[in-house]
């Protein structure tokens, strides 16, 4: 019996760690452990409640533009104003999200995935003209191979050509990631912390200049997922094809729809562009979702508050080294049970609803591999999904733009109410997000924010039931312990990213002495 | 897009009291009248996507919180050449602002220089003011970063005022 211990796991801001037991060759068990207290709630309290749109975008360094998003939406919830948003404000809003979901998912597959399929180091010998391969081959010459190590050796299968071909996109997104923020700057005005989403709307005003300039940008963004991303996908699926069944974890799926379609107060009502709902891999039928369902459980978390609580009476109240805990993290349920959130989550309840163009896409992916809709319940399904969606959202991104109308307005006014409460649930890139908040005497009360890692990376629930992480890997065939490169591909494909707090540079096993200024 | 040649980015979380140190100086510099050639931004927690910020410049000076294993409040200058990529956050993996660096190098739009101004921080942890031992620093940074411009070849015009 052996123990892999995986510290961190995020190859972004993060501290996750897993720890398989591992018997046979077969997890036996898995943790998920949140390395980090997690508690800027606790700022938040007395504070104006406009405040919380600018501090929550401060809490994570990688989905910023998702925290402003959620908390807008709760915002206008509670002052009352969620059916008074002008169309301009609900389609600028749905433009700046857009921008981020299309960065954060070419993000997650070149940069925080790829290197786990693809294998830089067939560019060792490049002798094309390529620039970006040319700076790639510089860059291990001079055996400078971050951010390319650490990683896992001896599982890398893909033909030398789509290895070199795959690097070399692995430049070429950064590029296209700058102008993904470009992008989102026009009507965020700010990259990161955008200072334009507030409740009521947006500040930034629409005009002819800024929509041209929106499309000439997206138009460059959208030829790269269609001719690049997708088909860099696929090719890592060719040859991967046994990632359809390994990973699939849990099976349920809930998704609280994202992209404000219309102004209908009642967010459980509301149109959105991904469909709100639930969806359980055992018979692949639409379920509705009711947000009074969701609680988050602590008996396995470092935290004293009480446990099964509802989000807007949520606690955060650290008890660190509580006996039998093992994570910062809490267990959220939903009705009490396990579900996945996430790009997959989204499409499913998209595919089952029979939304387009989502499931002539999956279709399409299907077809290919010759594999039926349950194959998606997969590490590779995972990263399928996320494609399919970063072309869904930019194909729609173009149509949203030209449905801008200029010099109209952008915001409805608002009054802070005396007191109140509100909810604001989207989908950020990596899932469900929610924020929850109670005001009294015109101050914040309480605020709780339930985040996608949350969901996929919590640990055992109250009952002793694993998270969906550790669903995910319980069961998994290792076949080298000392390179489980099963149990990354299986995390990553969720896209963990974890409180992101702390940005202070720590140059470890350097001595700082000699830079020392008087 | 041409870019502003000398760029001031201050980094950090200012919801996490000393971390937000970088932050902080660029709303503090921003009172006062600068010349057109250099741009103030705020990087807030963002690392990585700071890529398309920091690219094509002439210099780039950062401001962030550094643990050195020194006194609060002690200052550092340095380079990014001066300590390891994958050394240089608390996890392994963690694609900061020194991780944007050597991935502009690999683009081939590394700035011409970099040099980070860092302040090792007393207190991490959730608020939004500075410990007294690293604001008090504050006037000092700026003349660091200030005197990082003169280095550029750039003269800073004489009367810069306070608004």
């Amino acid at each position: 019996m052996g123990k892999i211990v995986i510290d961190p796991i995020t190859r972004i801001e993060g501290h996750l760690k897993i720890e398989a037991t591992v018997e046979g060759g077969i997890v036996k068990e898995a943790k998920s452990s949140g390395m980090l207290f997690r508690g800027f709630e606790q700022i938040l309290k007395n504070r104006d409640p406009r405040d919380a749109q600018r501090i929550t975008q401060r809490i994570c360094g990688v989905c910023p533009t998702a925290h402003s998003t959620a908390s807008t939406l709760n915002l206008d919830s509670a002052f009352g104003i969620a059916d008074k948003i002008p169309d301009n404000g609900r389609i600028l809003r749905n433009l700046i999200f857009g921008s981020n979901f299309l960065q954060s998912h070419i993000l997650h597959f070149y940069h925080l995935t790829a290197l786990d399929y693809v294998d830089v180091t067939a560019v060792a010998d490049y002798s094309g003209k390529d620039p970006h391969l040319l700076q790639v081959k510089k860059f291990i010459e001079g055996g400078n191979l971050a951010p390319f190590v650490p990683r896992y050796e001896g599982d890398y299968r893909l033909p030398k050509e789509v290895n070199v071909s795959a690097t070399r996109n692995y430049v070429e997104a950064l590029d296209i990631r700058t102008k993904c923020h470009e992008l989102l700057a026009i009507f965020g005005g700010h990259m990161p912390h955008n200072m334009s989403m507030m409740p009521g709307g947006v500040t930034e005003n629409v005009s002819v200049d800024k929509i041209a300039d929106f499309r000439w940008k997206l138009e460059k963004i959208r030829h790269f997922i269609d001719n690049v991303y997708i088909p860099d996908v696929l090719a890592v699926a060719g040859v991967y094809s046994d990632y359809f069944s390994i990973g699939s974890g849990v099976g349920n799926f809930l998704a609280y729809g994202v992209f404000e379609m219309d102004s209908e107060p009642d967010l459980t009502k509301r149109k959105r562009f991904f469909p709100q709902g639930l969806v359980s891999a055992k018979d692949l039928k639409p379920g509705k979702f009711d947000p009074a369902k969701i609680t988050e459980h602590v008996k396995h978390s470092w935290f004293k508050s009480g446990s099964d609580l509802h989000p807007s009476v949520g606690e955060t109240e650290a008890q660190p080294g509580k006996k039998g805990a093992y994570s910062w993290i809490k267990s959220p349920r939903y009705d009490g049970k396990v579900y996945e959130v996430g790009p997959l989550a989204r499409q499913i309840n998209a595919y089952v609803r029979g939304y387009e163009p989502t499931v002539s896409l999956v279709n399409s992916v299907l077809k290919k591999f010759k594999a039926s809709p349950k194959a998606l319940v997969s590490t590779l399904g995972r990263h399928a999904a996320r494609a399919i969606e970063a072309k869904i959202v930019a194909d729609a991104m173009a149509k949203w733009a030209m449905e801008l109308k200029p010099g109209e307005p952008v915001h409805a006014d608002f009054e802070i109410p005396e007191s109140g409460e509100g909810m604001g649930l989207t989908g950020a890139p990596r899932g469900a997000l929610g924020h929850w908040i109670t005001i009294k005497n015109h101050k914040i009360d309480n605020y709780q924010a339930v985040v996608p890692t949350t969901w996929n990376g919590g640990p055992r629930d109250d009952k002793g039931v694993p998270g969906p992480f550790e669903q995910a890997l319980e069961g998994t065939r290792v076949r080298d312990e000392k390179n489980p490169f099963e149990l990354v591909r299986i995390v990553r494909s969720f896209d963990p990213c974890l409180a992101c707090a702390i940005h202070v540079v720590n140059p470890k096993g350097t001595e700082m002495g000699k830079f020392v200024v008087s | 897009m041409k870019k502003i040649p000398i760029l001031v980015l201050g980094v950090g979380n200012n919801i996490q009291m000393d971390d937000g140190i970088g932050v902080h100086v660029i709303e503090e510099m921003k009172k006062n009248l600068l010349p057109e050639n250099i741009e103030l931004y705020d990087g807030g927690t963002a690392g990585y996507d700071l890529l398309g910020i920091i690219d094509g410049r002439k210099k780039v000076i950062v401001i962030d919180a550094v643990k050195g294993q020194h006194p609060p409040g002690t200052l550092y200058k340095f380079s990014p050449d001066d300590i390891p990529a994958e050394n240089s956050y608390d996890s392994l993996h963690q694609l900061g602002i020194i991780e944007a660096l050597k991935l502009a190098e690999l683009q081939n739009k590394a700035p011409g220089q970099t040099i980070i101004i860092g302040v090792e921080p007393e207190k991490i942890d959730w608020g939004l003011t500075l410990t007294s031992v690293v604001k008090d620093k504050i006037p000092r940074i700026i003349e660091m970063v200030m005197d990082e411009i003169d280095i550029a070849g750039n003269t800073i015009s004489s009367n810069i005022s306070n608004n």
